[in-house]
């Protein structure tokens, strides 16, 4: 059955095939490391795709692909997570700006299950409304756990704020009002043009041969057929962002916290492996810089840098919470001074050998087991090109001290800069009952 | 040999100098080395109830040693590649855990490094001044944290004064984290810190004889201390009570409904008693309680029941769920609702045919990873056990009866006792 699959391309054990008659990409990555397997259908649809008004279409249809297919639904006792469970797998759901993505990992011989599952689930769901009206108040109390956490209240609002015009602008979770909002025939036409097995990848890894994975695959895939027509793609670019941006969110609380975000390009852009090594510098450990400007010195309780990896111009952000006491512009302050030096004087030797260590041994762990490698193989996909998981070090390996410095340079810059601040106003703290006050 | 075979045919087995446990596993599939470990210098071994002494001994093991500086310690540590981490949680409160990672090549790095932060830490003044300031920050964190404050008023009510498993109030924690002296630390380690409890499983590209021989080179001439038992008070006979704590602007409830728990993974009932839980609560999209207030009704995102600790002390049964203000009522009372049942029915056949196979299938894909496998095996020893109670786990539970796990409902589920306690803003 394998001749229904057309080799694309092989690379470090990584094998892409493509459905001649559907054009379903599948990767296969034999990995007898245990006896299980990981299985997982990446769509390339995520939060960027959904129009204004419909913003959190994408989360919620994942919510409601577990509610019911054609084959496995709670009217036949088939729900799909109790077929799983029940096989001892591990399996889940994420939506994210760029793809969806399902995954089971599960006993080798429990394979076809999971197959049999998704490729229902690629075609078949209901997506029905009595789902949506149980479903719908499931994801609000999940956007409320959102916004119990300040780093992602500033999260959200720091892609508000950088994005304008690029649908990033949105939280993935979708606007409170779209959630409350939005109707099941949105979501049944959002299903319709998105799920379909040319804007998909399989991904394959574990105790298996690859003859019988793509069997597999043909077996549970073969028949569906391709979309009617093309995918709709939001063409939209950020615009060049020429000045700085600052806001603030208010809540109640004791700490405050900073998120600092530039523009960057997306997650392929040659540019990026360098961007990455610069958080590893900034952030990475007690060694680095922020760590020893701002945490030795009790002045933030934690500093964080990220370089989103993204299909479209991305982030770089650093984010930090504030000690007690601490004034937040002094703590701003020592970001820019440190960000802002990054491109008159290149990194010590020892900051980027640091580095390349770090990375070897992260990337080293990234491909000790199945679900790591589907996981890194989801998100080079989600970004473009799936080799990018597997290019990985030796793309951190040609970064030099001067690309350093140039990309501080070219991305990092003030009028790129949106800064957010989360201001902790005095909560009401009390307790009704027997116990101590917290 | 293969992934297939079982562990205590890939397992070798080393009985240290001093008396602590070493076991290796060879998985050379990634070049990698894993280790975990425990040692018995937890918050339960703490005098007069002092238990932020044992989590600040640990938290400053890696901030000073004989040879090495806090810095130097971490340049020689990240310079390589390598994580390590020593910590103290008052869920297992008779240990400390540690892990360490790194590329194999590393092992005798990462191995010396971590013996010289267990046995020859200085415990520097400045650091820990410093180390102080950071936790009395960590606890105004978690003044905003409902999951955290919702659990630690659940421990108050099933526990009492002085007991490990009793998460005090934070005024009282910021007032002994302030009060302690670095002699305090030194004392502690002193007395408990040595190779006679140490556990450790090292599993990854490694050749297990020489494991052994890095680690019993680094243990010469240890004695140290160790091998007291804590001395636990007598827990509180406790009557159903409710407690809600307000937090403004977290709109998200986090809940807890549970009472005291007598489970230890060493008695003969735990199977039972783990099946019986998990057909209750196991999963938020499959147990009973996820069917019920999630699927059906969506009044949370999360619902869960879990054994919280069952290693050398019981922790409390509980229920966990997020809610919404507007919904908390509906949300606890169909949970109540929903144990009740269970407990007076017990679960179906099929049920329990189902999270049979699910925790045997769970267990072995869990097994999947090195670091999967490193915290079984060193669980393992911690409670005692042979490396082959993890081959034969999954074949315990298959073999439980519906009779053993309603007697494990009986035993370790009350639902008149249970305690509720729930953190979030009320008011908004």
């Amino acid at each position: 059955m394998a001749n229904q699959f057309e080799k694309v391309e092989s690379e470090r054990g990584v094998t892409e095939w493509k459905h001649r008659g559907n054009g379903l990409r599948v990767l296969v990555a034999p990995t007898p490391v245990a006896p299980v397997v990981g299985f997982g259908v990446v769509y390339r649809v995520g939060s960027r795709h959904e129009a204004s008004g419909h913003t959190g279409a994408t989360h919620i249809l994942e919510h409601l692909m577990f509610k019911g297919t054609q084959r496995y639904n709670s009217e036949r006792g088939t729900e799909i997570a109790r077929q799983l469970h029940r096989v001892g797998a591990a399996f889940n759901a994420t939506t994210w700006l760029d793809r969806t993505n399902y995954y089971e990992i599960l006993p080798v011989d429990c394979l076809p299950l999971a197959i049999d599952i998704e490729s229902d689930r690629m075609r078949g769901a209901l997506v029905r409304d009595s789902d949506l009206d149980s479903e719908r108040t499931v994801v609000l109390n999940e956007l409320d756990s959102g916004e119990n956490d300040p780093f992602e209240l500033l999260m959200k609002s720091s892609f508000a704020h950088a994005f304008i015009e690029h649908t990033y602008h949105h939280p993935t979770i979708g606007w409170r009002g779209d959630v409350e909002q939005i109707d099941g025939e949105v979501l049944r036409r959002f299903y319709d043009t998105y799920y379909h097995p040319d804007n998909a990848t399989v991904i394959v890894v574990g105790d298996i041969d690859e003859e019988t994975a793509l069997e597999e695959v043909e077996r549970g895939f073969g028949a569906l057929r391709p979309a009617p027509g093309p995918f709709p793609a939001p063409t939209i670019r950020e615009g060049v962002q020429r000045g700085e941006r600052r806001f603030e969110v208010h809540r109640a609380g004791e700490l405050g916290a900073l998120a600092l975000t530039w523009h960057i390009p997306e997650g392929l852009h040659a540019d990026l492996p360098a961007l990455s090594v610069l958080t590893q510098i900034l952030s990475d450990g007690v060694t680095s810089r922020l760590h020893q400007r701002l945490v030795e010195t009790n002045r933030c309780l934690g500093v964080h840098a990220f370089a989103m990896e993204l299909h479209d111009p991305g982030v770089f952000q650093i984010f930090a919470t504030i000690a007690p006491g601490v004034d937040p512009a002094e703590v701003e302050g020592e970001i820019r001074s440190e960000v802002g030096a990054l491109p008159s004087a290149p990194p010590r030797d020892d900051e980027v050998s640091r580095a390349l260590a770090q990375t070897r041994t992260d990337l080293a762990f990234h491909h000790e087991s199945p679900g790591q490698i589907m996981t890194g193989l989801t998100e080079a996909v989600a970004m473009g090109d799936w080799r990018r998981f597997l290019r990985e070090l030796e793309l951190v390996e040609a970064v030099s001290a001067n690309d350093l410095q140039r990309v501080a340079a070219s991305h990092l810059g003030d009028h790129n800069l949106t800064v957010g601040r989360f201001v902790p106003e005095n909560g009401d703290v009390s307790t009704d009952g027997s116990g101590d006050a917290a | 040999m293969t992934s297939r075979q079982p562990f205590s045919e890939r397992v070798n087995s080393h009985r240290l100098t001093g008396g602590g446990r070493l076991v290796v596993l060879d998985n050379p599939h990634a070049p990698t080395v894993t280790l975990a470990g425990t040692l018995r210098a937890g918050p339960a071994l703490a005098a007069d109830g002092r238990f932020a002494v044992p989590g600040l001994t640990a938290a400053m093991l890696d901030r000073g040693t004989t040879d090495y500086g806090r810095l130097e310690l971490a340049r020689e540590l990240e310079d390589h590649g390598l994580q390590l981490v020593v910590r103290a949680s008052a869920g297992a409160p008779v240990t400390v855990s540690f892990s360490a990672q790194g590329l194999a090549e590393e092992l005798p790095r990462l191995t010396s490094l971590l013996i010289e932060v267990l046995r020859r830490p200085t415990f520097p003044s400045e650091e820990l001044d410093k180390l102080r300031e950071q936790v009395l920050g960590s606890l105004v964190r978690e003044r905003q944290e409902t999951h955290a404050l919702a659990f630690a008023a659940l421990t108050r009510a099933l526990y009492p004064d002085g007991h490990p498993l009793q998460r005090r109030p934070i005024e009282a924690r910021e007032r002994e984290v302030r009060a302690l002296m670095r002699e305090d630390l030194v004392a502690f380690h002193g007395a408990t810190y040595g190779p006679s409890s140490l556990m450790l499983a090292v599993v990854g590209d490694v050749e297990p004889g020489r494991v052994a021989s890095l680690f019993e080179e680094q243990l010469k001439g240890w004695d140290g201390a160790g091998g007291f038992e804590p001395v636990i008070p007598e827990e509180k006979e406790t009557e159903p009570s409710e407690e809600r704590i307000q937090i403004a602007d977290r709109p998200n409830l986090d809940v807890f409904l549970g009472h005291g728990g007598h489970l230890l993974r060493s008695a003969p009932d735990y199977p039972a008693a783990v099946l019986a839980n998990s057909c209750l609560g196991q999963s938020t999209l499959t147990s009973r309680l996820g069917v019920a207030v999630r699927d059906r009704e969506g009044l949370t995102y999360g619902i869960y029941s879990r054994f919280f600790g069952t290693l050398h002390l019981p922790g409390p049964w509980a229920v966990a769920l997020g809610v919404s203000a507007e919904n908390l009522g509906r949300a606890v009372e169909l949970s109540r609702a929903v144990i009740s049942e269970y407990v007076a029915e017990g679960p179906t056949e099929e049920e329990l045919a189902d999270e049979r196979t699910a925790l045997a299938g769970g267990y072995r894909v869990g097994l999947a990873t090195n670091a999967g496998v490193a915290r079984e095996l060193v669980t393992a020893l911690t409670a005692g056990e042979s490396v082959e109670r993890l081959d034969r786990f999954p074949e315990e539970l298959l073999a439980v009866d519906r009779d053993q796990v309603i007697e494990a409902i009986r035993t370790h589920l009350h639902p008149d006792k249970l305690v509720m306690t729930a953190a979030g803003d009320f008011e908004g």
